[in-house]
């Protein structure tokens, strides 16, 4: 392509869960800048509603994403994006998971339905992912086997690991448990996978 | 505007107004660039000949690389917006893009190697 140059090589990780599980405050604890936000207005067309002549109808949303950085090397940086807060904005998943390493699904112990959109996403997808149960508001009420019952995860070596977004060790742990997750996963030869 | 008290757009309308005005109302960038696309500016120009949003993106890029979605948040505008900026800027040869971690730029064994040691040795 034109103009390319070499650049630093990005590792892109995706920070997912429900609203409120502690997904920018993970960021944060990694990020070696504040969280930053930046916006995507996507444009979306219309199907099926009736027969407008060839006139498309088009109905623009605009999605906020928060994201952090981590200088590993000077030619390699570990990029973390959180996931819009509302699940219908998949086609921001989309453009989110084109390339990541993978992804941490954060889970609200007391409310962990809200975290089945994201399982359901990148179980369908092959990306590899670890649930996080964030101890966020103290102690948990369920033991991890309870909680891998409840969640029906569809792989049995898919980790479940505990941590507390506001503890930036135990981000960094979790973290550590989906980078070392994605490369479990990663094929032998790497270089026959294009 | 017929009426100056009508008030017909609201302030937060305002930047993404003149944002679109800007980009000739093109929404739609020439290169595929993804958020984490590293973008650096190259060679030298005169800043009078380009325009202002330009002249910015260059200023935040001299001698560092940066993605996509950092080029955004530090100037406060849409992603949509810095591609189509970054495009043109990519056709003027202005700008050079590093690896994507597209599907033939994906991170190696030992990338991510890297990664886990960074995280144990913070």
């Amino acid at each position: 392509m034109k103009g390319q140059g070499v650049g630093p090589q990005s590792v892109k990780v995706i920070v997912a869960g429900g609203f409120g599980t502690g997904k920018t405050t993970l960021v944060g604890a990694v990020s070696e800048i504040p969280p930053l936000t930046t916006e995507e207005v996507l444009t979306q067309v219309s199907e099926g509603v009736d027969d407008t002549g060839g006139i498309e109808s088009k109905t623009t949303t605009t999605v906020a994403l928060d994201f952090g950085r981590r200088t590993i090397a000077s030619d390699l940086v570990l990029y973390l994006f959180g996931t819009p807060g509302q699940d219908r904005f998949w086609f921001m998943w989309d453009e989110l998971s084109r390339g990541a390493t993978g992804a941490m699904i954060l889970v609200d112990p007391r409310r962990l339905a809200t975290s089945f959109p994201a399982i359901d996403y990148f179980e369908a997808r092959g990306i590899p992912f670890v649930v996080a149960v964030n101890l966020f508001h103290g102690q948990r009420r369920n033991t991890l086997a309870e909680v891998r019952e409840a969640l029906q995860l569809e792989d049995s070596s898919v980790p479940l690991i505990e941590c507390d977004a506001r503890d930036a060790p135990s981000c960094r742990a979790a973290l550590i448990a989906l980078v070392e997750h994605a490369m479990a996963r990663m094929p032998a030869l790497p270089e026959a996978v294009g | 505007m017929e009426n100056p008290d009508e008030q017909w757009v609201d302030e937060s309308a305002t930047p993404l107004f003149d944002n679109y005005s800007r980009i000739g109302g093109r929404a739609r960038a020439r290169h595929t660039l993804s958020l984490d696309t590293q973008v650096r500016a190259v060679g030298s120009v005169d800043r009078a000949a380009v325009t202002v949003e330009h002249a910015q993106i260059l200023e935040l890029l001299a001698n560092r690389w940066l993605s996509v979605a950092e080029i955004a948040a530090h100037l406060h505008t849409t992603m949509n917006v810095i591609r189509v900026h970054l495009s043109d800027l990519l056709e003027e040869r202005l700008v050079a893009i590093g690896a994507p971690s597209g599907r033939h730029g994906r991170p190696s064994r030992e990338d991510l190697q890297k990664v886990i040691n960074h995280l144990r040795a913070m």
